[in-house]
């Protein structure tokens, strides 16, 4: 167009113009399209594809390395040869074919024919017998229905004929063409792998994709196409159950999370970096098999983070530390989001997330959520649920001692510096230090007295002031009442042999102080979870009184009721030894305290304390109004008189313990029912982030404070942190006191604080079985007990490479390199530096419990070469049976620097007090038993084991034994506690031994099935009819013995006679033999039976060499004693007991008691003619358990 | 008594050993004497209250565990050559340890590997046999008055074994990985037959003095000159 010269612009240079923005405007478009299409999560799903790929190359090249491809060929040669051998046949067969229609036919037609006959029977059945009601003549025509009723038996006795005849013909032609069958079948079994590697490569290799396929993937991908069916696709979860608050309501989750994490719920995936790592624990989350299916539980709910975000920082991801914070930032530009609510956990805080739905069950995950779990003990161990509340917590009582009698127990001075800082005396209190913390510090000015006239009045003295009150007033509330002296004089030496042998040494410890390890390897005097159970006893006799020591060693319930100091039932003597011992110290521990530390009351002239008591009433008590304070401590006021410098201390001292919440861990007279001073910690973790306090405060440790985590640490670590550079008055400041926690401590209370939220899940949380609910109470009882510091009640393993290659792991004692039937205790760095000192080449084992995959029984040694050690896990409980035996082989172990060094330093003491050596036997007399096996001591003197005992005790005996406890094996020193429990408890601890039990049962028995039969997994699942993977899960106790999967394995081991023990059932009680049906079976086949089972057990093995007999002591000395017999049929299972007398040490490997009927031939055929084995464990069974009926009604 | 039974068992072993060796070279006898070296601890005899066990007849209280005379010689101490390329024979017919009047006869044994032991109970009570093994299987099994028990011992090991039912009882069975070995006398003295010539390494072993090594030369002509090898008289640390 040309120029018609009337417009101001230049119409061709807009041209250019409309040219080059159009350009640009199309450009950015194709940019934004691009963009919007080129998503991060596109590019983590390509590069999966390739990791994948890659393994699945990797696969198929082991697979063809294995001679896969080789085995195919000849599989697929052998489908080939059946071929051909049935084409040889091919005339046979088409001739069989044929003889099959025919007979199909014939049978068609035979069963029209029995179709007509049966309706011709039937019609004249009608008639005729309406003809004979009518008649009322039953006879009327028999002859005339006889003959149709044998026309139908005859049309019918065709058919069958030549329905076998069909049948016969049928199995011809199929055996004719089994073959063929049969080979494609194994041919399709032996390359299910090959298959299914080839399957995923032709999805996954561009190389094993035509062109077209290729074209195909670009266009389903698109921009613009890729909504219809991309390739790359957004995967999601979407949740009705669980939901989440977003603006006041409530929002379904929708979970995209794998759309990255791609690799997360699959095996094989652990060693690639994020995100396309495995899931760490895939038995219990995410998988469909697993208790936590993504599809049910999507992954915000624990992770937390925002689900529908497809993008890294979106999404929320957290840094594990400061590290990672940084690296994130240089690498993938992350950055904190601040309009989230739910920041995602970071990885070290995830399980936090258990609390949620776990809250009924915490001891019962215990396992699997350790972190989380520590952080529950400690919470319950340092009783941060008495200040804080936690409405669902399952323990309530006050975790610190009583203090309504202290003043039997303490000096005012102990008190005094107690109060100050407890962990000055004893480091490793559970008592936090209240006074002298930063916001009281030293020089740092409190308060200006007398409403800001007077002087400022400094932190130290302060609390110097607040100790003498608190002080003060715990005496008022704690009147004197004289102990009474002691009934005997103690034997100090008497009472060290006591104090190791009764249990003190399982729950107390005394560790000197300090960080070092002690030199010694006494093990009282090095610290241990278990003796950690009651407070360290080093300089124990500096703070209390003999006369309260004897009563509270006699009966600890009476002086506190709550106490989980267990009554030992000693006798006054036994008990005045102890006391002895304690107060006079010939070992130098009781006496030893802290260098430095002394007892002493607060000094303060009463002046200076009379002005800051004073001064501290003026702010705890200003409601009372100026007028009234200054007139009390004037001493112008006639009832209230603080001019008297002993009640002013009283009446502030009453109000710093309301201010402190000492009442919530101490029972104090008058406070019992005052409610808790600290913040409720129910929904803590639902707390956002705004509602908490930050202060100007640095932030030394761990986390970034913006998150809760990083608040929580760093008020765990410094609590009064958060009143820095702030100005406070005295009653408005921090009161949390400072507990010392470790790095490991605060994390882990950190993760269990964080996961108590809001209740947001109702419908996913997990609702306990009734079994699942006792096992959490008795592992609680006795977690909270301590009962696994005298008793195993698992054994430990050891993981090792076997010949092959192969991981195993096996439940299994180390044994000792100089003396081998010795198990030690040890650490594999231990074990191998002990091994590099005694040149072993290889470690002996004693296997512990039934171990196919070895071929191993209880009782054999296992000998791993050094090297291939893997890894060691220690026993679960038992820690006392060490240092009872110790105390039989060496006695007490004394340091004595005067000695020498090294270890020369040390010497033993023992009960004898001449040069000998010996321990004092229950009978009173002194023996040596250092020469005794090891073996022999663990299984005599020390407390039993508890590994399968709900297999073994009655549920409601071993009830009542918790109740009221009855000795039961004379011979040891060692005492099982009297504990006072509720009925509650003793039923959590009875019924958690007998579902242990029966959960290990199916594995128990499958495995020594197996083992007795030398069986492969594979072999031994196709024989019961389950998979192998069922098999292998249920022998390693899994989640896959469920009782369907069971009862198909407990049917086939019937059907092949293989004598199992049944099920434990915790409701059962079990005995046959004494009911009324069986004794009178018995007895009529055999009247002599129980007589015969007493000449066995008297004059042929002789029980009661060993055995008690209705509390008459066997002639041996008490090393060869044995329970009393009489106890047998009210506290054993009678399987249990059968498969003892058949051969004890596969039960109790090392057991003094023998194998008595294991003769081949069998013996005791004098007292018993013609018996097996079976036989005579049957009668002695019998006698057993009717023993009443043999010795105690006649 | 109980060393001369030992010795019977232990010559006739080493005449078997020295009857089968193939081409007969020339061997000696090693002698010696195991000394201790230090002061003889006190032992008292076994406390056991016979009236209580009236089936186990007279039982002898001597404590056999050190039994040292006065010149120091050690009765019951274990001495092993070890004599390189020397097949181990087990003995053919089974080794018998008996339980008579309630102790185990002999208190000390050696066997060598691949021998039958038979556990064997004279007594009218019945006793058990528990043996505390390093490398073989542990067997616990009650041994009825006039039962038997055996076991075949495959591996080098020291054994003790106990009867639970008397707990004074106790018994230690050597499994040795040698032809050539002896229980020492009364009076502390060995001598092992057919020994073939040059140095061998020496091991001896006692329930309480422990372990001591010592050398023995067998000349060409196959003389050989007496060793003392002493033991330490303190007693070995405890477990």
């Amino acid at each position: 167009m040309a120029d018609r010269g009337d417009t101001h612009y230049s119409v061709p240079a807009l041209n250019k113009w409309f040219l080059v923005s159009s350009v640009a405007l199309f450009a950015s478009l194709v940019w934004m399209v691009i963009d919007d299409w080129n998503r991060p999560w596109k590019h983590y799903q390509r590069e999966f594809e390739q990791i994948e790929l890659k393994k699945v190359r990797q696969e198929e090249e082991l697979l063809t390395q294995a001679g896969a491809i080789e085995a195919e060929a000849r599989l697929k040669e052998q489908v080939a040869a059946a071929e051909t051998a049935l084409t040889s046949r091919e005339s046979e067969l088409a001739a069989a074919k044929e003889e099959l229609r025919l007979a199909n036919g014939d049978l068609w037609n035979a069963v029209e024919a029995t179709k007509k006959k049966i309706s011709a029977f039937n019609w004249d059945r009608y008639i005729i017998e309406e003809e004979r009601r009518k008649l009322g003549d039953l006879t009327h025509k028999k002859e005339l229905m006889d003959a149709s009723e044998k026309a139908l038996n005859d049309a019918k006795g065709v058919q069958e004929a030549l329905q076998l005849k069909k049948n016969e013909i049928e199995s011809k032609v199929n055996n004719l063409t089994r073959v063929v069958f049969d080979a494609q079948a194994s041919l399709a079994a032996g390359t299910r792998d090959l298959a299914r590697v080839r399957g995923r490569l032709a999805q996954l290799d561009p190389a094993a994709m035509s062109g077209p396929e290729k074209l195909a993937d670009v266009i389903r991908d698109a921009p613009g196409l890729d909504f219809v069916k991309p390739s790359l696709m957004v995967k999601k979860v979407v949740l009705d159950r669980l939901t989440f608050e977003l603006n006041f309501t409530k929002k379904k989750r929708i979970d995209m999370c794998q759309t990255c994490h791609l690799g997360a719920e699959r095996a094989g995936f652990e060693a690639e970096p994020q995100p396309h790592t495995s899931h760490p624990r895939l038995d219990l989350f995410v998988t469909n098999k697993s208790p936590h299916p993504v599809n049910q539980f999507g992954c915000t709910i624990c992770h937390r983070g925002s689900g529908e975000a497809l993008d890294f920082i979106r999404a929320d991801h957290r840094p594990s530390d400061k590290d990672q914070a940084a690296a994130w930032a240089d690498d993938l530009h992350w950055h904190k989001q601040h309009h989230w609510d739910y920041p995602m956990l970071a990885s070290n805080f995830t399980e936090a997330s258990c609390v949620q739905c776990h809250k009924t069950s915490m001891d019962l995950i215990s396992a699997d959520a350790p972190v989380v779990s520590r952080g529950y003990e400690l919470v319950e161990r340092y009783g941060c649920y008495s200040c804080h509340k936690i409405d669902w917590f399952p323990t309530k009582r006050r975790p610190g001692p009583t203090l309504t009698n202290l003043r039997a127990k303490l000096s005012s001075e102990f008190i005094a510096s107690w109060i100050a800082n407890p962990k000055e005396f004893r480091p490793t209190t559970w008592m936090p230090q209240f006074f002298h913390l930063e916001n009281y510090a030293k020089g740092e000015t409190v308060a200006i007295s007398k409403y800001g006239q007077g002087r400022p009045i400094e932190g130290g003295e302060w609390d110097d002031a607040a100790v003498a009150a608190i002080t003060a007033f715990l005496e008022s509330r704690a009147p004197v009442k004289p102990m009474p002296a002691l009934p005997v004089a103690g034997d100090a030496h008497r009472g060290r042999e006591t104090m190791r042998l009764v249990g003190c040494l399982a729950c107390h410890n005394m560790a000197p102080y300090g960080e070092e390890p002690s030199p010694s390897a006494d093990l009282a005097l090095q610290r241990r979870d278990t003796n950690e159970h009651g407070p360290n006893l080093r300089g124990v006799a500096t703070k209390v009184t003999p006369e309260w020591l004897f009563a509270w060693i006699k009966n600890p319930q009476a002086y506190w009721s709550e106490t989980r100091m267990p009554n030992l039932r000693l006798s006054d003597q036994e008990a005045a030894d102890i006391t002895a011992y304690i107060m006079e110290d010939p070992d130098k521990i009781f006496r030893d305290v802290k260098p430095g530390w002394e007892a002493k009351s607060v000094s303060m002239p009463d002046t200076q304390m009379h002005e800051v008591l004073g001064e501290q009433a003026r702010w705890l008590f200003s409601r009372d109004g100026r007028g009234v304070i200054e007139a009390r401590l004037e001493g112008r006021d006639d009832k209230v008189r603080w001019n008297d410098i002993g009640e002013l201390k009283v009446a502030v001292g009453e109000k710093l313990v309301g201010q402190y919440g000492c009442f919530s861990c101490h029972e104090i007279e008058g406070m019992k029912d005052w409610m808790p001073i600290g913040t409720e910690l129910t929904n803590w973790g639902s707390k956002t982030i705004d509602k908490l306090d930050f202060g100007p405060g640095a932030f030394e440790f761990g986390l970034d404070p913006n998150y809760r985590e990083g608040w929580l640490m760093q008020k765990l670590h410094a609590p009064r942190s958060y009143d820095r550079k702030k100005i406070k008055n005295p009653t408005e400041r921090l009161r949390m006191p400072y507990f010392a926690f470790t790095d490991e401590q605060a994390q882990a209370i950190t993760t269990f604080v964080v996961g108590l939220v809001d209740d947001e899940v109702q419908l996913a949380k997990m609702v306990p079985t009734p079994a699942q609910s006792a096992v959490d109470a008795g592992m609680r009882a006795v977690r909270q007990n301590n009962c696994v510091a005298c008793h195993m009640i698992d054994p430990g393993t050891v993981t090792y490479l076997d010949e092959s290659g192969a991981q195993r792991t096996v439940a299994a004692e180390v044994l000792n390199f100089e003396e081998q039937s010795v198990p030690s205790a040890h650490s594999l760095e231990a074990l191998k530096k002990d091994a590099e000192e005694f040149e072993a080449e290889e470690v002996a084992f004693r296997v512990l419990r039934a171990e196919p995959e070895i071929g191993a029984k209880p009782g054999d040694k296992l000998f791993v070469p050094v090297e291939k050690l893997v890894a060691l896990t220690p026993p679960n409980g038992g820690d006392l049976v060490r240092l009872v035996a110790d105390y039989y082989y060496k006695g007490v172990e004394v340091h004595d620097p005067s000695l020498g060094e090294g270890d020369d330093a040390f010497r033993y003491e023992s009960a004898a007090t001449d040069d000998g050596f010996g321990v004092t036997d229950v009978d009173g007399r002194v023996r040596d038993h250092s020469g005794e096996p090891y073996d022999k001591v663990r299984w005599t003197f020390a407390p039993p084991v508890l590994w399968d005992e709900g297999a073994k005790v009655q549920r409601n005996w071993f009830f009542s034994f918790l109740k009221d406890v009855v000795p039961l094996r004379h011979q040891v020193r060692v005492r099982m506690p009297s504990f006072d429990f509720d009925n509650g408890e003793a039923e959590a601890i009875a019924d958690y031994f007998a579902h242990k039990s029966a959960k290990e049962w199916p594995a128990n028995v499958t495995r020594t099935w197996r083992l007795a039969k030398g069986l492969t997994a594979a072999d031994a699942a196709r024989e019961c009819g389950v998979s192998t993977d069922t098999l292998v899960e249920i022998e390693h106790g899994g989640r896959a013995a469920t009782k369907a999967n069971f009862d198909k394995i407990a049917k086939h081991l019937a059907a092949t006679k293989f004598q199992a023990r049944p099920a434990v059932d915790p409701d059962y009680e079990f005995s046959t033999v004494r009911s009324a049906a069986h004794l009178a079976d018995r007895r009529a086949k055999d009247e002599a039976h129980l007589t015969k089972g007493e000449a066995l057990a008297v004059r042929g093995v002789n029980c009661f060499q060993c055995h008690f007999r209705l509390g008459q002591q066997p002639a041996a000395d008490p090393i060869g004693w044995a329970p009393d017999l009489n106890h047998t049929r009210d506290r054993l299972r009678e399987d249990w007991v059968r498969d003892w007398l058949a051969d004890p040490a596969l039960i109790y490997p090392g057991t003094a008691m023998p194998a008595n009927f294991s003769g081949s031939p069998p013996q005791y055929q004098e007292h018993y003619p013609n018996s097996t084995n079976a036989d005579q464990i049957q009668v002695v069974l019998e006698w057993l358990y009717n023993f009443d009926r043999m010795y105690i009604r006649q | 008594m109980k060393n001369v039974t030992l010795f019977a068992v232990v010559a006739t072993t080493g005449l078997a050993v020295a009857f089968t060796t193939p081409s007969k070279p020339i061997t000696g006898a090693g002698t010696g004497k195991i000394v201790l070296d230090g002061a003889k601890p006190e032992v008292k005899p076994l406390a056991i209250d016979a009236a209580k066990f009236p089936d186990c007849g007279t039982v002898d209280t001597t404590n056999e565990t050190v039994q040292v005379d006065d010149k120091g010689g050690i009765a019951n101490a274990v001495v092993i050559v070890e004599v390189a390329g020397v097949e181990v024979k087990a003995a053919e017919k089974p080794v018998q340890l008996d339980q008579k009047n309630c102790r185990f006869t002999p208190h000390i044994a050696v066997v060598t590997k691949g021998t039958t032991v038979e556990y064997l109970n004279s007594d009218k009570t019945s006793h058990n046999v528990h043996t505390f093994p390093g490398k073989n299987d542990a067997i616990n099994k009650t041994v009825p008055a006039g039962g038997k028990e055996s076991q075949k011992l495959d591996k080098e090991d020291r054994i003790e074994i106990k009867c639970d039912i008397h707990p004074w009882m106790a018994s230690h069975l050597i499994v040795a990985d040698s032809n050539f070995y002896a229980v020492t006398g009364a009076d502390g003295s060995f001598k092992i037959e057919g020994l073939p010539k040059g140095e061998h390494k020496v091991k001896v072993w006692h329930e309480v003095f422990g372990k001591a090594d010592g050398k023995i030369t067998v000349a060409e002509d196959g003389s050989s000159a007496a060793v003392e090898i002493k033991m330490s008289a303190e007693k070995k640390k405890r477990k």
